[in-house]
């Protein structure tokens, strides 16, 4: 299927539909960006721990504004709750887990994907007008 | 008596020179030391090298060590944020050395540094460009790098209580990589939200023992931005 013939969802739907294939039990790491949605639409009966990479295991729901803790955000810098049984890491930890082959599932933000899948995440000018392009640091951190 | 609290930022920072290599805790806006690092802007100093996850973002303290034109080169894994930053525009006009550093690589170094391990074999990054030049091995059929640990001349950090023996506790996001950096430095020097008495915390919840800190400095600054 060529790019031009794929249906444009919006970030929540994307979100949505990704979080509909979670099952119960899975380690999931969210990456900065789109991917972090996806805590927002997980049934809080349905028992899946969300990694973010800065230390956070059992991430929650975004919150109301009268639940945010300024002390506590997601990779991509927004404010999260954490769920029942969540716990706190340090980044040693926290990449243990993913390199240690402790998740089930990475959820990867995209800001170019050629067709064979390779995946840049980010960019940074390198001169007026020019930029390289680059992998996120939970993408290319796994 | 062992008492590792100095009674100001000046004190705390004392005896660092032109060139050091600084490791600086945080990640996004929480738990960065921001006020040992304008307290480095206020030092002058020239030529540092900044190891710290979000360098290249707009908040927290490190631009206005930038735009101090005091760093020189910066090690990171993520060099940018949302909004423009005043190292983006730097390294866009050829100003400051840039080393891209894989995440768990760079956590990986600095934990190298403080446990004594002079070198490790990862997958990340071997057999791309991030990593050309560096030695590499097959290991159990798969292509290793081998990366060195991340030597430092000063690591800041920041805690949420600290005892006058060093010992830290962290508080939520605020951990990240304040703990790993602790001992990854010749010297590690602490701003701490709330000092506490020597054996008010409980030893089960110490997450940094107070031997890997050499200075700490009691900053009651409230919310991170």
């Amino acid at each position: 299927m060529s790019a031009a013939t794929l249906r444009t969802l919006s970030r929540d739907a994307m979100a949505a539909r990704i979080a509909a294939d979670i099952p119960e039990g899975w380690v999931v790491n969210l990456g900065i960006g789109a991917p972090t949605w996806v805590a927002n639409h997980v049934p809080p009966e349905r028992e899946v721990i969300f990694h973010s990479e800065n230390g956070i295991l059992g991430v929650g729901p975004a919150p109301e504004p009268s639940q945010i803790n300024p002390r506590l955000i997601n990779a991509g810098k927004q404010h999260v709750t954490l769920r029942d049984g969540a716990s706190i890491i340090g980044h040693a930890d926290s990449f243990a887990i993913i390199r240690g082959g402790h998740l089930d599932l990475a959820v990867l933000g995209g800001y170019e994907v050629a067709e064979n899948g390779d995946l840049a995440n980010w960019w940074l000018p390198v001169s007026a007008g020019r930029w390289i392009s680059a992998l996120a640091p939970s993408a290319f951190g796994c | 008596m062992i008492d590792k609290f100095v009674p100001d930022i000046p004190a705390a920072l004392a005896g660092i020179e032109d060139g050091a290599v600084i490791l600086v805790g945080g990640f996004g806006t929480v738990g960065i030391p921001n006020a040992l690092i304008e307290g480095l802007v206020d030092l002058r100093l020239k030529d540092l090298t900044i190891v710290a996850n979000n360098a290249g973002a707009a908040f927290g303290g490190l631009p206005k060590l930038m735009e101090a034109g005091a760093v020189r080169k910066v090690v990171c894994s993520y060099p940018k944020g949302a909004e423009k930053s005043v190292f983006v525009e730097l390294y866009r006009d050829g100003k400051i050395e840039l080393e891209l550093v894989p995440q768990g690589t760079l956590a990986e170094r600095i934990r190298a540094a403080a446990a004594g391990v002079p070198a490790f074999f990862t997958r990340t990054g071997a057999g791309t460009e991030l990593t050309a030049g560096k030695e590499t091995r097959i290991i159990n059929g798969r292509l290793c790098v081998l990366e060195e640990a991340l030597y430092a001349d000063v690591a800041l950090l920041e805690s949420w209580q600290a005892d006058r023996w060093g010992n830290l506790t962290y508080r939520l996001s605020g951990r990240n990589f304040n703990p790993v950096m602790a001992g990854a430095a010749k010297i590690t020097i602490v701003q701490t939200q709330h000092a506490v008495a020597l054996g008010a915390l409980d030893p089960d919840h110490i997450i940094t023992p107070g031997i890997f800190i050499n200075r700490v400095v009691h900053v009651p600054y409230g919310d991170p931005a």
